[in-house]
């Protein structure tokens, strides 16, 4: 029994390992091929200039998703919907003096207190659907407007070994939670 | 709509350069397939390990096969930033094999700045080289690269990618007068596996342009296996 118990848990922490690492990966597809729920949702702020719309499908690890990508007020937006057409949230890509100072600061502090070195490489405002879908969305577009979550790309140095994360934090800059992100290869652009 | 206008592109370029070198003299056309292994982990520290051989398939309006060399090379690399590595880096040619020519070893040196900016990834790399043989002759070479996604934000498994690259070489030695050289290339890298890219495009080279210009066009072929 004891060894029951000891394998469920050796299996059971590979499989959070295996969780804990981004496998996003997307492919484009056209507008055609998303759900109908997802592009009524679109349509409804057609009157909005989104530029370079484009759409992908997308799996991360089990996760399969949907995702509209378009620009807004020179903002990059990224808006996932659920396998049926259901809204998931809406990423917002921002720089980094468009944060809150203070946010900034906690997220910085929290950095410099784990790491030996960071370098922010991407910031986005996340905006979680909490039910009232047409709001939740309205409220992305909005400039100003605060959002539930930071997800952030963070490269990370620690111990002299490199690692790239992306990160959670709440709208005050509280750690949420991270996730490990394979980091980019430029070997073969390089040799 | 974007992939279509990269093919036509790359096409007309290869047109374009393949018609104009056709017409000069001091012409050479070569194939210089490569097989790469890079190793990288968590560490700073990462390898590469390459083999490659060159041959000559078109000289001066004649179509002839004329094996060149042999070439095995080894480079370790250090992160010493976030985005920047040095190198440093032997490459052994094996002349011999084909002609009664001396062996040639090359030690190379390597700074190298790579970066993504949204979809592209772009890399800067200044490197100097010893080539030592019957005289040595110094190098150092600038080159810009970037790699663009023919297909999404990055290139997936089984997606292309359009890599050009630009690149200035100033050669010089206690036996020879510096000369000066360009090299651009344009190459469909198409991503065969999630960590094994096939290259395949070419390379424009126009070396000796101060003294005795000649120009090379190379078929590029490489396959690069990333551990």
């Amino acid at each position: 029994m004891k060894k029951l118990t000891f394998l469920l848990l050796i299996l059971f922490s590979l499989s959070s390992i295996a969780q804990s690492k981004k496998k996003e990966k997307e492919a484009r597809i056209s507008q055609n091929e998303m759900p109908p729920k997802a592009i009524q949702l679109l349509d409804k702020f057609n009157e909005k200039e989104f530029k370079e719309k484009t759409y992908f499908f997308e799996t991360d690890g089990n996760k399969k998703s949907y995702e509209a990508k378009f620009i807004y007020k020179k903002h990059a937006y990224s808006v996932e919907f659920s396998e049926d057409g259901k809204l998931q949230d809406v990423e917002k890509v921002i720089r980094k003096k468009e944060m809150p100072t203070s946010t900034q600061e906690a997220i910085e502090v929290y950095l410099e207190k784990n790491f030996d070195a960071f370098k922010l490489e991407k910031i986005q405002e996340q905006f979680k659907d909490k039910g009232k879908t047409e709001k939740t969305f309205q409220e992305s577009l909005q400039q100003n407007e605060t959002p539930d979550n930071y997800e952030i790309i963070v490269q990370v140095r620690k111990n002299q070994q490199y690692f790239v994360y992306e990160f959670l934090f709440d709208a005050f800059g509280n750690f949420k939670k991270k996730r490990k992100v394979d980091k980019n290869s430029y070997d073969y652009l390089i040799f | 709509m974007t992939t279509s206008f990269f093919k036509n592109a790359l096409l007309c370029l290869f047109l374009l350069l393949f018609f104009t070198s056709h017409a000069q003299k001091n012409f050479t056309g070569l194939i210089n397939p490569i097989v790469s292994v890079n190793i990288q982990n968590e560490t700073p520290w990462s390898y590469s390990f390459g083999v490659s051989n060159r041959d000559i398939v078109y000289h001066n309006e004649n179509s002839d096969f004329e094996p060149l060399f042999l070439e095995f090379s080894h480079y370790t690399s250090r992160q010493i930033g976030f985005n920047s590595k040095v190198s440093a880096g032997v490459r052994y040619r094996i002349n011999r094999l084909f002609e009664d020519e001396q062996n040639e070893t090359r030690l190379v040196e390597q700074y190298a700045y790579a970066k993504k900016y949204e979809r592209i990834k772009i890399a800067h790399r200044l490197r100097l080289a010893q080539r030592l043989r019957e005289k040595t002759t110094f190098r150092t070479r600038y080159r810009f690269a970037f790699e663009i996604p023919l297909k999404g934000n990055r290139v997936d498994a089984k997606e292309l990618g359009l890599v050009t690259s630009l690149e200035g070489v100033w050669e010089f030695g206690k036996e020879e007068i510096p000369n000066f050289g360009v090299r651009y290339s344009n190459y469909l890298g198409y991503r065969i596996l999630a960590n094994t890219i096939f290259n395949f495009g070419f390379e424009y080279r126009y070396r000796n342009f101060t003294q005795n210009p000649y120009t090379q066009l190379f078929l590029v072929s490489a396959l690069k296996i990333s551990l």
